[in-house]
């Protein structure tokens, strides 16, 4: 098997099965990579958030504390003051990206890299936009602004670009990753790894609520 | 890896509005209850803590104006009671003086009259005698020997008187 029949079988997203409903609606493993995820990460909030107390909190409180209050305050640094209420969404979406990006650590496949879960975000993150925008202009308003020809063109790029940049940075991360492991196998993609894997799945993560909150600040404003 | 169709995108933004539920349910609202709960708590003792402060100050300002009072109490009883000390001192020491001037007024007089009374019982004796003497003299002896036996005479009386 070449290198480039081996990366074509590595991206593609197999579909896991069919519900046999509507002519069998098929499954991507990227759906099911995002159970898992989010199992395992309800059930961790959940085991984490027993028992809290107001004094004398345990180790385990004090870490859930700190880093919902870090994660939380991140997102509602970068939506100002009056788009506080949204932090939650996008503190979800953080870690959700996150996690997804890191999931190739655990031998799954990154659901980030099937460009059908990027472009749901994305549907989200735009539609999050629009209704924030309705909910604090009215709908008058909202429509005045976003008939221009621009803001409806931003109505797409928008979207696209979000969906495009974290799914292509997924892509190539992983292709670059697996072409090294091909020249040469030792030392350098452990290095490299850190960078690629680690530091950019979380970088793309905090682009794309970043990007994000810009529009929600903007849609405010 | 670019196969679009809508299911997985719909199932996609079901688990994402799934997920961010779910976060909410177990993870965003218990955390932000408890530290709401410990902020609140704080701020009462806070509050608590500002009240008792005041408290403390107004009472302190109290007692510092009953000690400034008790201060001023004492200084003035000091004073009265050193003024009235004064005048009865004052009021003693006149009287006695008073009485001491009048006893050795009444002494002096009394030594005075004393006196008077030896001059003039003193007097009465030496005429006595002189008209004694006399007398003698001129019943026994004349002339020269009648003046020595005079003088004489009146020489051993006043000696024995003396």
């Amino acid at each position: 098997m070449s290198v480039g029949e081996y990366l074509l079988k590595e991206l593609e997203c197999e579909t896991v099965f069919t519900i046999p409903i509507f002519g069998g609606i098929e499954v991507s493993e990227a759906t099911v990579v995002t159970w898992i995820i989010m199992a395992v990460l309800i059930l961790f909030a959940f085991i984490m958030t027993r028992g809290l107390k107001v004094h004398n909190i345990s180790k385990r409180q004090a870490a859930v504390e700190l880093a919902v209050t870090k994660l939380t305050g991140l997102c509602e640094n970068m939506l100002g003051e009056e788009g506080k209420r949204y932090a939650p969404y996008l503190t979800t979406v953080l870690i959700y990206i996150g996690v997804a990006n890191l999931i190739g650590i655990f031998g799954m496949k990154a659901p980030t890299k099937d460009i059908r879960v990027t472009i749901a975000l994305a549907l989200m993150s735009i539609v999050l936009v629009q209704v924030v925008g309705i909910v604090h202009k009215g709908v008058g308003k909202w429509a005045l602004k976003t008939i221009s020809p621009i803001n409806l063109l931003d109505l797409v790029t928008r979207p696209l670009s979000l969906c495009m940049r974290l799914f292509g940075n997924v892509l190539g991360a992983f292709v670059i990753m697996e072409l090294l492991k091909k020249v040469c196998p030792i030392i350098l993609p452990g290095v490299l790894s850190m960078y690629f894997d680690l530091f950019d799945g979380l970088l793309q993560a905090y682009v794309f609520v970043f990007l994000t909150s810009i529009y929600i600040k903007e849609a405010i404003e | 890896m670019l196969k679009i169709e809508i299911w997985n995108i719909v199932f996609t933004i079901i688990n994402l509005l799934v997920l961010f539920v779910a976060f909410r349910l177990v993870l965003f609202k218990p955390v932000q209850r408890i530290i709401a709960k410990r902020q609140e708590e704080a701020d009462e003792e806070y509050e608590e803590a500002k009240q008792a402060k005041a408290e403390a100050m107004d009472l302190k300002a109290q007692y510092e104006e009953s000690l400034e009072n008790a201060k001023d109490e004492s200084k003035k009883t000091i004073q009265e009671a050193r003024k009235t000390a004064d005048q009865e001192y004052q009021r003693i020491v006149g009287s006695a003086e008073e009485a001491a001037k009048q006893l050795k007024e009444d002494a002096e007089k009394q030594a005075e009259s004393r006196k008077e009374q030896i001059l003039k019982k003193a007097e009465k004796e030496i005429a006595d005698m002189v008209v004694d003497a006399a007398g003698k003299m001129a019943g026994s002896k004349s002339g020269a020997e009648f003046d020595r036996a005079l003088y004489d005479e009146f020489l051993n009386k006043a000696g024995d008187e003396a």
